[in-house]
């Protein structure tokens, strides 16, 4: 690597890693989700092992995940407070991408080129990453992904197996959607049979091992989910009010927002060219993986704000072959100095389509407020510690992290029997008008608690819980922006007479 | 190659029928406590040969036996076909010059694949038409004894529709593989066996009216079927069916197995349109891909050593693991010794000729346990079934019970799981008019007091 592009790595790395953690910081509190991540981090720490049975969610249940990044967060944990490795550790992974990106490009380009540093920015500025305030696996299992991938480009020397094997093993140990690059591959290998061409050896076999060695550790792990969700566990056992959430239909303008105009409009040029004209063996595997995320967007069957990171990073990677083939273009026309002008405006389009979509997408990121979390803090102190809360799905992840109490439902589905009932019901007690229809919710499910928090009231369109009565079957103990209520009557069963 | 491993190679005739005996004993063994034998499709076969009439002469053999051993000895029968089988199917492979290491590739991913697992622990008829087809093969392979295949082959066309097409395309694959001479007066007699199966698929089908496809015995559902990993009845390892992809690829190239290539399309729209049943046939042609594949890819040499060592230990802990997490539920299949005590307790609460309500799945238990008749069955009463989970009210419920004369109501506890607990029949129950006579462990049974 030349002195110069060093340096330049460096600054861009810094820059992003600088920018996302003012972001992080000036943001209060961490996305909803984290603190799902947050909680069993917190065990691990505390136990060294993962907590597979836990109960507080939904009441008490089996939940399996993959434990890799729980495990790295509480290594940090060892020497840093969690409260700081929950803002720095993800950035820091995400920031990494530059680097990553910048040593796959580099594989695309001449030794003095610039376009790796350009696809470096590119991918610390993809507005979809830009979730800085979110603490999840997806943050170590983008740069993982990306790892292997460079390692497999360079699979022929010893050390990049040996890198490969590495990323691969870490990156199946933190998410399923590994899967990602296996579907890649797969279509990477279709492409080159359709071309009439031969994959090299040493690939096919490091396809059969990855595929082999994917699919043996999702046995091991979920074994009793796949039993017990047969073919659904793709879905994950998302309720159907739900999917929409998580595989949401988009719109070519918001997508392009999310992944940047200019990288999206110069990875499809590359993608086009590559296909149908210049076929190259590298350019193949990167459009192969475009390919496998749409394919899989496209079925929903990965969720969506990831399969369009994953796409956006490689849009980030293919234009470093546009600037080339672009320079190489403007080398030969009559006046070569316009590459510069050109090069300008493009410097310009990027910031413009990049730093400050990035920075919209970090502050609209949805995080509960000081005075949410004060009153999920609230329930620890003051309710029997045996009791169920409800609050909204979103928030289940703070019923069990501050209040330290049993959720009715949370955002992890699997291995949840009658989801979609459980749904209904959590949905009917904020919006139903009978007092009698949440009691026999209350009841059915044990819930003892009832939290409405001002995003609760905005999504119902409520300020009370409607059917509040005077009788004191829902006692308001908590009173804020925020309201807690408590159960205080239940239904009686009355016996069938003919 | 490896000392043990050229030993194996040498001596896999005898080692496979020890080691299927072996795989299909230790099943066997972790139901004890419980009857043995499990799964409907098995005492469907010991309801219809308890009775023998000219129209089910075919189940004497069964008839015979069960008149000699108790139920749990009855087990010795899929064992024993099991091993003959497999010696019948050696023999097959050294008289048409098989290779060794397909051969052993084939047998080992067969025997630790649930779908033969779950035909040779059961009494199925599908084991009982492989031990026929290969039995015919070997004595067409004879001079000698060659008119002698016309018994197995009648008898072999008594199981359904489909596997008499199954015995039509093995007997016409085996013509094309030994034609010779068309004067040769053998080969002519071969002919003649493709005749008589012609004849028995249409005898069969407008005197006998034998179905198109046996069963159904279970919940049928593609997928978890096919994929033992996801939870179906048997099916096959997901690890053996990403090699038989890869077998599918490669098999065109190989002289004759590239007729396995007629089969798949036939076999697999009989398994997705017709029934799940066809998940034997299946298994035998993917797991013929699967070794094809498998030798294919490991028979090379690697250009990254330790990645293929590491990738075939995957593949076995793969195959293993699939094989292990069946065993596991392989125990807890039915009936279980808690379904044993609820439906003997059922027949004692009960006079012959009342009708009893269930779950389809329990209605071939319920025949040959509780010696009692069934209101719904995989054949019939699908719209009883569903009027009594509907029914909300005792106005709904009664007068379909009067009508079909159902006097007892037996629960196990998949139905209760599945039955709401707050309304419909677990409340309904609740009324006076039923009075519950059997409870333990989630078994119960109940009398409804008719008229």
């Amino acid at each position: 690597m030349q002195k110069k592009h060093q340096y330049w790595l460096i600054a861009i790395f810094l820059v992003t890693l600088l920018t996302r953690l003012i972001l992080a910081f000036s943001i209060p509190n961490l996305t909803y989700d984290s603190y799902f991540d947050l909680r069993h981090v917190e065990y691990i720490s505390q136990h060294g092992l993962p907590l597979y049975q836990d109960p507080l969610s939904y009441g008490g249940r089996e939940l399996i995940f993959l434990p890799f990044f729980h495990y790295l967060s509480a290594l940090f944990d060892l020497f840093l407070p969690l409260a700081l490795i929950t803002k720095i550790l993800p950035n820091l992974l995400f920031a990494s991408l530059t680097i990553i990106v910048y040593l796959i490009s580099r594989d695309y380009s001449a030794p003095e080129s610039n376009a790796p540093l350009f696809s470096a920015f590119i991918a610390g500025f993809l507005p979809i990453l830009y979730t800085t305030n979110s603490f999840s696996a997806s943050s170590l299992l983008l740069p993982l992904i990306f790892l292997a991938l460079y390692a497999f480009l360079n699979i022929n020397r010893k050390k990049y197996l040996y890198l490969y094997i590495g990323a691969f093993l870490l990156a199946s140990l933190t998410s399923s959607a590994t899967i990602m690059l296996l579907i890649g591959f797969s279509i990477y290998f279709l492409l080159f049979i359709l071309e009439g061409q031969k994959v090299k050896r040493a690939e096919l076999e490091i396809m059969l091992f990855s595929l082999f060695f994917y699919i043996w550790l999702q046995f091991v792990f979920f074994k009793d989910t796949f039993l017990h969700e047969g073919i659904s566990f793709i879905w994950q056992n998302i309720p159907p009010q739900m999917i929409l959430n998580y595989f949401p239909k988009i719109t070519l303008a918001q997508a392009l927002l999310l992944v940047s105009a200019i990288p999206f409009v110069t990875g499809v040029l590359v993608a086009y060219r590559s296909l149908f004209k210049l076929k190259d063996r590298k350019t193949f595997l990167l459009i192969s993986f475009v390919i496998a995320t749409t394919l899989l967007t496209w079925f929903r069957l990965m969720e969506f704000q990831l399969s369009l990171a994953f796409f956006g990073i490689i849009l980030s990677i293919l234009f470093s072959q546009f600037y080339n083939e672009s320079k190489d273009y403007f080398q030969k026309t009559k006046a070569p100095q316009t590459w510069k002008i050109f090069i300008s405006i493009i410097i310009i389009l990027l910031i413009v389509t990049t730093v400050l979509p990035a920075i919209a997408t970090a502050f609209s990121q949805e995080t509960p407020s000081d005075e949410d979390i004060a009153a999920f803090s609230w329930l620890q102190e003051n309710t029997p510690e045996n009791s169920t809360v409800a609050s909204l799905l979103e928030e289940g992840p703070l019923v069990a992290y501050y209040g330290q109490r049993k959720n009715f439902m949370d955002n992890r589905f699997t291995l949840v029997d009658n989801v979609e009932g459980k749904f209904t019901d959590l949905d009917k007690l904020f919006k139903t008008q009978l007092e009698t229809e949440a009691l026999r919710i209350t009841d059915q499910y044990n819930i003892d608690y009832i939290v409405l928090t001002p995003q609760a009231k905005e999504r119902y369109a409520v300020d009370t819980l409607p059917y509040k009565s005077a009788d004191g079957c829902f006692d308001r103990i908590y009173y804020n922006k925020t309201k807690i209520y408590n159960i205080g009557c239940s239904l009686e069963k009355t016996e069938v007479q003919e | 190659m490896n000392k043990s491993l050229k030993y194996f190679q040498e001596n896999q005739k005898w080692i496979m029928p020890l080691l299927a005996i072996l795989i299909l004993a230790i099943f066997l063994a972790v139901r004890s406590g419980q009857p043995l034998l499990s799964g409907s499709e098995t005492y469907h076969h010991l309801n219809s040969a308890k009775e023998i009439t000219w129209e089910n002469f075919y189940y004497l053999p069964l008839n015979f036996v069960m008149n000699f051993l108790p139920l749990n000895f009855l087990m010795v029968i899929p064992l024993l076909l099991a091993f003959i089988c497999i010696i019948l199917f050696y023999r097959i492979a050294e008289k048409s010059g098989f290779e060794k290491d397909l051969t052993a590739v084939f047998l080992l991913l067969l025997l630790f694949t649930p779908a033969f697992i779950n035909t040779f622990t059961t009494i199925s008829a599908y084991s009982y038409f492989a031990f026929l087809v290969l039995l015919s093969l070997n004595l067409l392979q004879s001079k000698k004894w060659k008119m002698l295949a016309v018994f197995p082959i009648i008898l072999g066309t008594f199981i359904d529709l489909f596997s008499i097409l199954i015995f039509i395309s093995i007997m016409l694959i085996y013509l094309f593989i030994n034609k010779k001479n068309k004067d040769d007066p053998q080969q002519n007699k071969d002919y003649f066996f493709l005749i008589i199966l012609g004849l028995m698929f249409f005898i069969n089908w407008l005197i006998f009216k034998i179905p198109f496809v046996s069963g159904p015995f279970h919940q049928q559902s593609v997928l978890p079927d096919l994929i033992s990993d996801l939870g179906g009845l048997s099916g096959l390892s997901l690890f053996v069916i990403v090699f038989s992809l890869i077998g599918l690829g490669i098999a065109w190239k190989k002289k004759y197995y590239s007729l396995a290539y007629l089969f798949l399309p036939f076999i697999l729209f009989g398994y997705i349109l017709l029934s799940t049943q066809l998940i034997f046939y299946l298994t035998l042609i993917l797991i013929l891909f699967s070794a094809l594949g498998f030798v294919k890819v490991f028979s090379k040499k690697w250009k990254l050593k330790r990645i293929k060592y590491f990738t075939i230990l995957l593949f076995i802990l793969g195959l293993l693991f699939s094989t292990l997490s069946y065993l596991d539920r392989f125990s807890e299949l039915s009936p279980t010794e808690d379904a044993h005590d609820a439906l003997l307790a059922l027949e004692k609460a009960t006079v012959s000729g009342e009708v009893i309500f269930s779950d389809k799945i329990n209605a071939e238990y319920i025949t040959y346990f509780a010696e009692r008749s069934p209101a719904v069955s995989y054949k019939q009463g699908e719209s009883i079934l569903q009027n009594i989970y509907n029914a909300n009210y005792i106005q709904d419920l009664f007068p379909i019970l009067e009508e079909n004369e159902i006097s007892i109501i037996y629960l196990t506890p998949e139905m209760k799981e599945d039955l709401p607990s707050e309304y419909g029949l677990n409340l309904l129950l609740k009324n006076e008019k039923f009075k519950l006579v059997y409870s333990q462990e989630d078994y119960e049974v109940w009398v409804y007091n008719l008229g």
